[in-house]
């Protein structure tokens, strides 16, 4: 059956079958879950009555979209949920929460790194804006428009040309600038101006008043976010208050945000911070009357079911989103049997009736099929003669006698094909464990290949330091209520370790940090104080830090550890979690348990490294035979003339992996450096478990 | 407590249960009964109530006396008697009350669906099932509805997804329905539900779906079937129309 066309093709196009990022999405066919998708763009619409800015509108109901069984398609439903509502939503996809005291800050850091994804892949340009920047000048875009039409603009004749200028091109207004004209001349002065702002700052009380006061606070944070240069310190200062961490004087000082605005405080209790949480999140979403309407997404809820409380706090997040949070949409994806099985039944009747009907998932048919493969082929550069040899005379009919199926098993039915036509002999039964060691590797090549999947996750360091923890070399994992940081806790023996879970980088905060860690660490027996560090966050303590410097110092010779976790180790946590989750919505074909006993087996030896960790080893594994490359290179990113010749030696080479991309290029920078540089490019990544294989294609790749 | 009222009627299945019992089991007051089964009969989920000797009983929705319950008794009897012919009086004295009223309908409503058929010897009256006809006869022996040449002969379309229908409201309208549930409320031989189904698939009116769940019920387990050219069995079907 080997056929030459298909040896040259370096990867198996079927094997992409688990959608792990719905902003990348393989092609779709036509008619398949075209009905579930309608009615969610037609639920979305009914946001959008009336001509911005709007009043306040509530959907009907959270969408709940239900699959019958695993592999068809609710990831890749939301993925093309993205595509079609584009630019008319600000999309968040959410990947669970794992504290269901912090529910809510866990929603909300996901929302603000959701915000920060630029509309479309690739870059920040001016015409790929961040969502948030997008936000941002839509909002204070409007808002101009009001104030200008409300007659508080002197000098002004041409009113309605004005407001509809500002109305209609609310991303590019402010960049107009010419001799006579200069709207962002003229929003400086009004923001300037305590007296003009102040007008300003009623105008938006008068049109969205449940604000909670905040009124001049939001804006003066959003005007820094969209007038900041991009690398300018206001976009920081906005991104941590609306994140709900607290502010340095300087920085409050440099958004010219009131003191009595900045409310977070170092001290916060995990109530606090959730409360708080609650309150930007639905701030964010009352804004929207201004501009785009929020679409939430709430993946992965299989991983729910292992903790009632969690499916218990998930239904009251549905509930409050619901009766509290205008100009949102609330999608929540599960299989049928998980939902009727391990969710619904623990979900309280009042709260289970804020979910839609169920809105179900389709099987695919032959003439779908057909279409999905040919999309395949043809994009790993297979032809028509090809892909008409792939179908073959009797083959797909065949497979579709005894009826439709999933797509995922057409998807591996394919993929056995493929591996015939290249030749392959058929893949022998390998051992467990070195299928689901196959399975890990894959996992973590994928989230290298995408920047996205990378960023800090306080739920995928929790899950790591409690679900994969627990009962490793006896280690038992308590959780301590009494502790406002350091509430995760490992015993061993008469050694303990403590974590705590912090993103930012206020001295405030890391000071009641510190000092909770010289508390612990004055009570008895010998033990350490760890909080990760990941490499996208700001690295504290920071230099200017005087004042609280003794602190801190006092609370590392007592144990205290902020530990760096080098890229490689956060795509391994992150990774370990994502398969898990896979398991647990039957994405992949081993017990959930037997994933988990095997990451546990494989992060032992580092994890109990912990309870010894003296500084910034990381959790980090040295490099063993067919491993994903560590990560000891230069993590500084890559130039553009850098850029330019990998994108040359990949149109050249067509096939090729990051590695031999680095080794040929002699590049000093990271692999996860080299992926970013070349997403939104013609370039698309195929993770497998030895590496990561690069593929030239004509058009850009998603 | 509303669900106790309604989870114990359907306990009580063709049986069905009489309101002092339902009251007991639920430890409700008589008014606070009266509104629930009001209730649940509103909704579908239950009907009655039905004289039966000196008082009054309550069925679930599928199992109250029906041509097509009454039916689907008179099936299992017949097709569980093996060999042994029976008369139509002995058939009917087997079928009680309130569901005997309806025992001509029931018969009518096996031969008209092709489920059964009666056969004169002597002065009695036998009562064969279809697939004892099948066994003897060989060439199809039974009438069959226009139109339904392609469903299977010995089973009823319409029965089926009027069963199929029960469960997916029982369900909260999702559509997947345990093949295992629909055997057991059908009441048909599982080769024959699994033929029907398959043919179903073959004729894209029913998707068969593989489970996730790693905690089967014994009743899906035991309505598991085996799909041509695929590994997995199916454990759910959908009927897409």
């Amino acid at each position: 059956m080997a056929n030459a066309d298909f040896k040259k093709v370096k990867v198996n196009p079927f094997d992409d079958d688990i959608v792990t990022e719905p902003r990348d999405i393989p092609a779709s066919v036509l008619g398949l879950n075209e009905l579930p998708l309608q009615e969610l763009v037609n639920a979305f619409a009914e946001l959008e009555n009336g001509e911005l800015p709007r009043r306040e509108i509530r959907a009907a109901k959270a969408q709940l979209i239900i699959s019958p069984d695993r592999g068809y398609g609710k990831s890749h439903l939301l993925g093309r949920l993205f595509q079609e509502l584009d630019d008319r939503a600000t999309l968040i996809y959410l990947r669970p929460f794992e504290d269901p005291q912090k529910c809510w800050h866990s929603i909300l850091l996901q929302t603000v790194q959701e915000l920060e994804r630029t509309d479309n892949p690739g870059p920040e340009t001016e015409t790929n804006p961040r969502q948030i920047g997008a936000f941002a000048n839509g909002v204070v875009s409007h808002l101009a428009a009001d104030y200008i039409a409300q007659g508080d603009a002197v000098g002004y004749s041409t009113v309605a040309e004005a407001v509809q200028l500002l109305r209609q091109h609310p991303l590019e207004v402010f960049r107009i600038t010419n001799e006579s004209e200069s709207w962002y001349a003229w929003i400086q002065a009004i923001f300037g101006s305590r007296k003009e702002f102040q007008k300003l700052g009623a105008k938006l009380k008068a049109r969205i008043p449940k604000l909670q006061g905040r009124e001049e606070a939001w804006l003066r944070v959003l005007y820094a976010y969209a007038f900041s240069t991009s690398d300018g310190a206001g976009k920081n200062v906005a991104l941590k208050w609306i994140r709900g961490e607290p502010l340095e004087a300087e920085e409050a000082e440099e958004v010219q945000l009131a003191a009595a605005d900045n409310q977070a405080k170092g001290d916060m209790t995990p109530a606090e911070t959730n409360v708080l949480s609650f309150e930007r999140l639905a701030g964010l979403c009352r804004l929207a009357a201004f501009y785009r309407p929020f679409l939430f997404c709430f993946d992965q809820t299989e991983f729910y079911a292992s903790d009632p409380a969690l499916v218990k706090t998930l239904g009251n997040c549905i509930q409050k989103l619901f009766a509290e949070v205008p100009n949102q949409l609330t999608v929540v994806t599960a299989n049928q049997e998980n939902w009727t099985k391990d969710l619904s039944p623990k979900i309280e009747p009042p709260q289970r009736d804020r979910f839609s009907r169920p809105i179900e998932l389709e099987s695919i048919d032959v003439a779908q099929a057909r279409e999905l493969i040919r999309h395949r082929l043809m994009a790993v550069g297979l032809d028509f003669r090809d892909v008409e040899d792939f179908y073959g005379d009797k083959w797909l009919t065949e497979i579709f006698q005894s009826g439709r199926m999933s797509v995922r098993s057409l998807l591996q039915r394919s993929a056995d094909r493929f591996r015939g036509f290249k030749g392959q002999p058929a893949a022998e039964p390998k051992k467990p464990k070195i299928r689901i060691e196959d399975l890990f590797k894959t996992q973590v090549n994928l989230v290298r290949s995408k920047p996205a999947l990378q960023a800090y996750s306080q739920d995928a360091l929790m899950w790591f330091t409690q679900k994969l923890a627990e009962g490793v070399k006896g280690i038992a994992v308590s959780k301590i209520p009494n502790n406002k940081w350091f509430s995760t806790k490992w015993s061993l023996g008469d050694q303990s370790v403590f974590f705590a879970f912090e993103g930012g980088d206020n001295s405030q905060r890391w000071k009641v940090i510190a000092k909770e860690a010289l508390a612990i660490s004055k009570s008895d027996g010998a033990k350490l104080m760890i909080v990760f560090r990941t490499p996208d966050l700001a690295p504290v303590p920071k230099p200017g830090w005087k004042a609280i410097g003794p602190t801190i110092q006092e609370a590392r010779q007592a144990g205290l550890r902020i530990h760096p976790l080098e890229p490689n180790s956060v795509c391994e946590i992150h990774a370990a979690r994502d398969l898990y989750s896979d398991a647990l919505q039957g994405n992949v074909d081993e017990k959930p348990a037997d994933i988990l006993a095997w990451l546990k087996d494989y992060f032992a030896d580092r994890i109990v490294a912990l309870f010894q960790a003296k500084g910034p080893t990381g959790v980090t594994k040295t490099k063993e035979a067919g491993q994903p490359t560590p990560v000891t290179a230069a993590t500084e990113p890559v130039s553009a003339a850098q850029q330019m010749e990998i994108l040359k030696f990949v149109e050249k080479r067509r096939w090729v992996s990051v590695d031999d991309v680095r080794k040929q290029l002699k590049l000093t920078t990271t692999v996860e450096m080299v992926l970013k540089s070349i997403e939104g490019t013609s370039i698309k990544a195929f993770p497998g478990p030895k590496t990561i294989v690069l593929q030239w294609r004509k058009a850009p790749s998603a | 407590m509303s669900s106790d009222a309604l989870t114990i009627i359907r306990d009580a299945g063709p049986k069905g249960i009489a309101p002092s019992n339902i009251a007991k089991k639920a430890k409700l007051k008589p008014d606070l009964l009266e509104a629930k089964l009001k209730e649940l009969r509103a909704q579908g989920l239950i009907a009655g109530p039905y004289n039966y000797g000196n008082g009054q009983v309550y069925y679930a929705d599928g199992h109250q006396p029906s041509a097509t319950t009454v039916a689907l008794h008179i099936e299992a009897l017949v097709r569980n008697s093996r060999g042994k012919l029976m008369t139509l009086p002995q058939v009917e004295n087997q079928v009680r009350q309130p569901f005997k009223k309806l025992f001509l309908d029931g018969i009518r409503y096996l031969e008209s669906n092709g489920k059964a058929i009666r056969i004169k010897g002597g002065a009695s009256t036998y009562l064969l099932h279809a697939d004892v006809v099948h066994q003897l006869f060989p060439t199809p022996a039974l009438p069959q509805n226009k139109g339904e040449v392609d469903s299977m002969p010995s089973l009823s379309r319409d029965r089926v997804l009027e069963a199929y229908h029960q469960l997916k409201r029982e369900q909260g309208g999702l559509s997947a329905v345990s093949i295992g549930k629909l055997l057991h409320r059908l009441g048909y031989s599982k080769l024959a539900l699994h033929e029907f189904l398959l043919n179903e698939a073959q004729l894209r009116r029913a998707d068969l779906h593989p489970s996730t769940s790693l905690e089967l019920t014994p009743e899906d387990r035991n309505g598991a079937m085996a799909v041509p050219g695929k590994s997995e069995p199916a454990i759910t079907v959908t009927f897409t129309e």
